[in-house]
Parts: structure tokens; sequence; C-alpha cells
């Protein structure tokens, strides 16, 4: 865990275990929770298997468009999921590497203790290779990521 | 043009992220950032003062020399990147947290 890069979230959800697995695993279901509205995700792809591919498509109430692929490093049914933008499914190497997610849930009396481990690449990396093209991907991005939390606090 | 807006305006340059790469290992003055150019010394100014205009350098002239250096407190963007992203996963995990426990949960105990 390094403070500067990763950041760590748990809550108690109450539910069983076997419930909150189905808000991953149905990208119908997923949609409905993983950008807050007005901010419509679609599933572009849920192959919810160790190895598969994992994109969604955040369209903005201005039309703008966020897109990311990622590949499920690992599903455990009930257990774990851990994603990566680093790769896209079947392996494939993606541009700019940039997160690793590690989904967990526990049984809890009340439900299910659930944490998301978001691990970053160096932010001072980022800041000292501007010129290796990290702004040539990630710019919009960037671009997008602060319209959008705009939009969470209006 | 928002500060945001102007940084990557700025960065969206082949020439200009190779200034702001050269910055990063200290000041020079415009004549030595010019040289690896093939373009005039009027347009080679524009790019720099669009950099200047963005925040990302600053410069000074003395005498006939101008020295440009890295604003360094303006490429914190990456730490306010972060911040946004904690603020995105603290939310979508109450966003799921409600989801289950107002939908998936009601779904199973019309099924049960």
């Amino acid at each position: 865990m390094d403070k500067e890069l990763d950041i760590e979230i748990s809550r108690v959800i109450k539910a069983p275990r076997d419930i909150v697995w189905q808000a991953w695993r149905d990208p119908a279901n997923l949609v409905q929770w993983w950008a807050p509205k007005p901010v419509v995700t679609e599933s572009i792809k849920h192959e919810f298997y160790t190895g598969g591919g994992f994109g969604t498509l955040m369209r903005m109430e201005d039309g703008s468009e966020f897109a990311s692929e990622g590949c499920f490093l690992q599903v455990v049914e009930n257990e774990k999921i851990i994603f990566s933008d680093a790769l896209s499914s079947g392996w494939r190497p993606n541009a700019s590497p940039f997160m690793t997610a590690i989904i967990t849930l526990e049984d809890h009396p009340e439900g299910t203790a659930y944490s998301a481990q978001v691990l970053h690449n160096s932010v001072e990396a980022r800041q000292r290779h501007l010129d290796m093209g990290f702004f040539d991907g990630w710019g919009t991005v960037f671009e997008q990521l602060d319209s959008f939390v705009q939009q969470l606090k209006n | 043009m928002n500060t945001l807006d102007a940084v990557f305006h700025a960065l969206g340059d082949n020439t200009r992220r190779a200034v702001i790469a050269r910055l990063g290992g200290g000041p020079a003055s415009v004549k030595e950032l010019a040289e690896p150019f093939p373009m005039a010394l009027p347009s080679f100014m524009k790019h720099i003062a669009i950099l200047e205009n963005s925040g990302l350098i600053t410069s000074e002239k003395q005498g006939r020399v101008r020295t440009c250096r890295l604003r360094e407190e303006n490429f914190a963007l990456a730490e306010q990147w972060f911040d946004a992203q904690r603020d995105l996963w603290e939310s979508r995990t109450d966003r799921l947290a409600d989801f289950v426990e107002n939908q998936l949960m009601k779904g199973k105990n019309r099924d049960g």
C-alpha cells in the first residue's frame, strides 16, 4: 500500500456475497452503478473470467465519451476480482498501463465486507515523462475525468 | 480556456512536449531550446508563448538572453487526477452498495 499511489475503500454491504457478486457479474447490473447519473455507462466487453476483456464506455451529458478497456486478471466467484488497464482481453498489452484494481468480498455478520484497492503507477513518473506520450493517451482521459468529477460535485 | 485546457493544448504538440522534456533537466535559454528544431525563431517563440500561457513554464530576460524554466508547482495536475480517482472510487463503491441493497436484495425477497 503506497499512500501516494493507492486507494483503498471498504464498505459493509447488507447483502450476502453471491448477491454482491451479481452486481459485478452481470453487465446489465454493472452499468447501473459504474458511473453517476446523468452519465450513461455502456458495457462494451464483459468477459467475466480470468483473461477476459473488460470494457466500458461512459457517455457524458454533453455527448463526450470516455472509453476504457482492461482485462480481468483474476475472477474468483464470490471472492475476488482483479482487473487492470495494463492489458486488454487475451493479455494483449495496452499502450498506457495505469491502474490495477483488486476487489475482495468477505463474509461479515451484517452481510459482505467489500473492499476495493486501486493501485496506480508512479505519479512522479507521469509528471517526468511527459514526452513519453502519457498526455497523448491520457490527456483526453484527464479532461474527461475532470469534467466527470465536476459533474459529481454538482 | 481553463487551466487544464491550456495545459493540454500546450502539451498537444511534439515540439512543445520536447521543450518540456528538455526543461525537465533544468533551465535553458530560448536559443538552446530552439536549436534542435528546423523552424524560424519567431515560430519557435510562438510555442514558447503557448507554454508560458499554460503556466507550465516561465521565462525571464537578462540582457539579451531569455531563460526558460519549468513551473514545477503547476505539474501537480497528476495529483489532482489522483484525488479525482479517489472520489470516483468512493462514490462508485457507495453506488454499488446502494444498488445491491436496494435493487438486487429487493428482487431476491420478491422471488423468495
